[in-house]
């Protein structure tokens, strides 16, 4: 996969969340682009084109980061401030997908700049469509800055 | 007897022995006589002479007897020469005559034989006028009966005495007027018959005399008697009130006033009055015009006593003042004191008592008692003047004592003050001290030396940086003093040494600046210092604690937060691979396998449910209350709206009643109202015509709102279960349900202060109530 036409960067550790996800914006043609990775480190790697993604170009942004809070490593909050900290991912759409509703959370990633912070639903047919619109929305409907 | 001797006298005419006028009668009587001879005294009362031989007369008695000689009555005379018994008779009427009392003499029948000269002058009669008169003629009318009766005791004993016995006596003149009289009355015989003599004076001018004597006396007795009242008398109205009482008993009037003349003359002011005019005199008359009324200018002008007989025709009386007070007579006479003219004594009659004019000797009485009233009143004057000065003396000397009875009181009352304070300042456990202004302390309550450890009678230190610990004093030094000097106080925290222990304890230091109420200048420095050390001690304790509390928390947070985040992953996956098994792989599972994968689903979501519960009734506890003005109508309604929405297909018969709005967490309050009206929709689900009422009422200051449905109901005996945890009355196969809903009901109403309860009863509805505090909290 070519790291510098990803259009979307999926941050999620738990393999069980991640195939229903990636199976959902599968079924509606989304997931071409994705890359997904499983820790925050990996992520902060990717996005900032370090370790083994250091040959990509940190410009080559993708279109949205979706992305769990609950991470090993480097928690979720971390990428999302550093994601927003730097003026050349601040641009950058971030989507919470987390199974927290917890209202500190909710606050705290608005605080940060999130895009967008969607609660994972338990209820499958919920999550597939959850899942699918964000992706719509994100990749087709979302006009991004230039 | 006769001179003859007896043979010139034998046989001849007894005639010759009889004057030549009686002679011819003689032979008549003689005749008569010798017709009815009998025993008898010659001459019936008529004076008998007889002819001596020379030719002169004497006055004779004879009695003649009739004798027998012979067979002839012949005449026995016995013949008395009563020459003598005649000049004594003479002599006798000559002294009743010229006797200078009156004489009378009546005979036995009263008649009067005998007046005197002198009686005649007496009653005015000539003599002949009263002869052969009875003697009651001379008597008033009034006591003529009483004399007649007097008279014939008198004569049945007769004896010498006075008349009357005591009684006055008056004689009646002819001219009818009656005169007092005393009579001496003596019995006499006249030619042998018994005669009253009366001796009769004219008392007139001894009872005059007599009278003037009593008078004076009266008037003696009276003025001494005043003078005694007037001796005692403390004011001009109690010496004119004893003057009335004399006046009135002595000169019969019932007013008594008294002028004081101004010193020009020009007015006469009235003192006092006394008597039945005093209210008219005092209202009308307290000032007299002496110019111009010729009455009061004699008064003034003259140191005699001024009468007017009559008010109302003498010309020199004020006619206004006269007719306005009824005025008769009047009198004034001066009061006088060592030739000083203070005024006039006045009385005098009024009206119906008519014009009384004063005698002499009244008027002498009256200027007497003016005299003692003016030395009477000058002496009120004096003790009024002496009294004024005393009280004026005493009044300062009051006011002076009372001066410094106040100032004793204030200094008393200072110093008790001044006790009270240092009581107070001693009995206080904390440090309490004086310092000058130099920094040296010069006043440690008790409890400041307990707190410092100073023994009983161990003398303070003086510097105050002895009682402070390095840094305390720096502090004192560099910021505590120079805020007392700038600002007048200081507040600080500092540790002060305890000397017995050697332990520093915290202090709460208060210092300011004493200043003083009148000067404005600064007294002393004062400093009130708490012991704090315990409370110091606490609040490290409480601050540890809260650490403690805020590390459970933090840790029952992230428990949350894992339970919330980590608990809900695996359900995820249960589910989703469940569901994709049913979507996938559905043509290589029968019915039967179809069902246990459906069941997984349920029960995944349910946990789900459970999950999200949990979390949220757990939140309520953590999350602060954010209060604003709810408005409790417009909730109600929108949820309302949300959870028929869910409940479609099932409809229901809604009262919404009106509901005030609230102070209150709007957004727990949310999930009161949606906990409440989604149960009220749920168990009506099995009912016929379903019912619910949402309202409210005051009640008690609170405001009480409620959800009531016409639903299953419950049994109140489980009633205590109600608002628990994971507590349900109901069958999951019933009614749905995680068993948290009225869980967090409670805990939202209390932590906004409130109240919640239900009644119900299984199959008749339920009704769930709060409470909400007006006012907020």
């Amino acid at each position: 996969m070519n790291y510098n036409e990803v259009e979307i960067l999926y941050v999620e550790d738990n393999p069980n969340d991640a195939e229903l996800t990636i199976r959902a914006l599968k079924k509606h043609n989304l997931a071409n682009h994705l890359v997904h990775v499983m820790d925050g480190e990996e992520a902060l790697d990717f996005i900032f084109a370090k370790g083994k993604f250091s040959d990509r170009k940190v410009e080559n942004c993708p279109k949205v980061i979706l992305l769990d809070l609950k991470l090993p490593k480097v928690d979720g909050m971390e990428v999302l401030r550093k994601v927003k900290e730097d003026g050349r991912t601040k641009k950058l759409p971030v989507v919470v997908l987390t199974s927290s509703k917890e209202e500190q959370d909710v606050v705290r990633s608005y605080e940060l700049g999130v895009n967008s912070y969607i609660v994972k639903p338990v209820d499958f047919d919920k999550f597939t469509k959850a899942v699918a619109d964000l992706g719509l929305y994100w990749l087709l409907l979302n006009q991004p800055p230039r | 007897m006769f001179s003859y001797t007896r043979e010139e006298l034998i046989g001849k005419g007894v005639e010759i022995l009889i004057p030549e006028r009686f002679r011819k009668h003689h032979v008549a009587f003689r005749a008569d006589f010798a017709a009815e001879p009998e025993a008898r005294s010659m001459g019936s009362g008529r004076d008998l002479y007889g002819l001596r031989k020379d030719g002169t007369e004497f006055p004779l008695e004879i009695g003649l007897n009739p004798i027998e000689i012979d067979g002839k009555t012949h005449v026995l005379s016995s013949i008395v020469d009563i020459t003598e018994r005649k000049h004594a008779e003479e002599r006798f009427r000559v002294a009743v005559e010229s006797a200078p009392n009156g004489m009378v003499i009546v005979d036995h029948e009263g008649k009067i034989i005998l007046v005197n000269s002198e009686a005649e002058r007496l009653f005015g009669y000539k003599r002949e006028e009263l002869f052969g008169k009875p003697i009651e003629m001379l008597v008033p009318e009034r006591f003529r009966k009483g004399h007649m009766m007097f008279r014939s005791n008198y004569t049945a004993s007769p004896q010498t005495r006075s008349m009357g016995a005591g009684r006055d006596l008056y004689g009646l003149r002819k001219d009818g007027t009656e005169f007092p009289l005393e009579i001496g009355l003596n019995p006499i015989e006249i030619s042998g018959k018994k005669h009253i003599l009366g001796s009769i004076v004219d008392i007139t001018e001894r009872k005059r005399s007599e009278e003037i004597l009593l008078t004076s006396e009266k008037h003696n007795e009276s003025l001494l008697r005043f003078s005694k009242q007037a001796s005692q008398a403390q004011t001009f109205s109690a010496v004119l009130s004893a003057a009335l009482v004399e006046v009135r008993f002595v000169l019969g009037y019932n007013n008594v006033w008294a002028y004081l003349f101004a010193e020009d003359g020009e007015t006469a002011s009235l003192i006092t009055i006394a008597g039945g005019t005093a209210d008219s005199v005092n209202k009308d008359f307290p000032v007299l015009q002496v110019k111009g009324d010729r009455m009061l200018e004699e008064i003034f002008e003259n140191d005699r006593p001024v009468v007017v007989e009559d008010a109302r025709l003498d010309p020199r009386t004020n006619k206004d003042i006269v007719n306005a007070l009824q005025n008769r007579t009047i009198i004034n006479v001066p009061m006088m004191l060592a030739d000083r003219k203070l005024g006039a004594l006045g009385t005098g009659s009024f009206g119906d008592e008519d014009v009384r004019v004063p005698t002499k000797e009244q008027l002498e009485y009256f200027s007497t008692m003016a005299n003692r009233i003016s030395i009477t009143f000058n002496r009120i004057q004096l003790t009024e003047q002496r009294e004024r000065a005393y009280e004026e003396i005493k009044k300062l000397n009051e006011g002076l004592e009372e001066r410094v009875n106040e100032r004793t009181k204030q200094l008393e009352l200072a110093n008790k003050k001044l006790q009270m304070f240092v009581a107070m300042a001693d009995s206080s456990f904390e440090f309490v001290s004086l310092a000058n202004l130099q920094g040296e302390v010069f006043y440690l309550n008790d409890g400041g030396r307990k707190l410092i450890g100073l023994e009983p009678g161990q003398e303070q230190p003086k510097p105050i940086a002895a009682y402070c610990e390095p840094a305390t004093w720096n502090l004192i030094q560099y910021e505590g003093l120079p805020a007392v000097l700038k600002e007048g106080r200081w507040e600080g925290e500092g540790r002060l040494r305890n000397f017995k222990t050697g332990e520093a304890w915290d202090a709460a230091m208060r210092a300011f600046m004493v200043i003083d109420p009148a000067t404005h200048e600064p007294l002393c420095l004062a400093a009130i210092n708490s012991d704090i050390t315990q409370r110091k001690r606490t609040e490290v304790e409480v601050a540890s604690r809260s650490e403690e509390l805020e590390r459970l928390n933090k840790e029952l947070e992230s428990f949350s937060y894992s339970v919330s985040h980590d608990l809900r992953a695996p359900l995820r996956g249960i589910e989703g691979f469940s569901r994709l098994l049913l979507e996938d792989y559905a043509a290589k599972l029968d019915d039967e396998g179809k069902r246990f994968l459906g069941n997984i689903v349920a029960n995944t979501s349910k946990m789900g449910q459970l999950i999200d519960d949990l979390l949220a009734f757990s939140r309520l506890s953590r999350q602060e209350l954010r209060v604003w003005t709810v408005d409790m109508m417009n909730m109600a309604q929108s949820i309302v709206a949300d959870v028929s929405k869910l409940e479609h297909g099932h409809t229901v018969n809604l009262a919404l009643k009106s509901l005030p709005p609230v102070v209150c967490d709007g957004s727990m309050l949310r999930q009161v109202w949606h906990n409440l009206i989604s149960n009220a929709y749920k168990f009506t689900r099995h009912t016929q015509n379903p019912r619910v009422e949402i309202g409210s009422y005051q009640e008690n200051g609170e405001c009480v709102y409620y959800v009531k449905d016409n639903g299953a109901g419950f049994d109140m005996k489980y009633y205590d279960k109600l608002f628990g945890v994971f507590q349900r009355l109901h069958r999951q196969d019933e009614f749905e349900g995680t068993g948290v809903g009225l869980g967090i009901v409670q805990r939202v109403i209390n932590r906004h202060g409130g109240r919640v309860w239900a009644e119900a009863a299984v199959n008749q509805g339920a009704t769930f109530y709060f409470a909400l505090p007006q006012n907020g909290h």
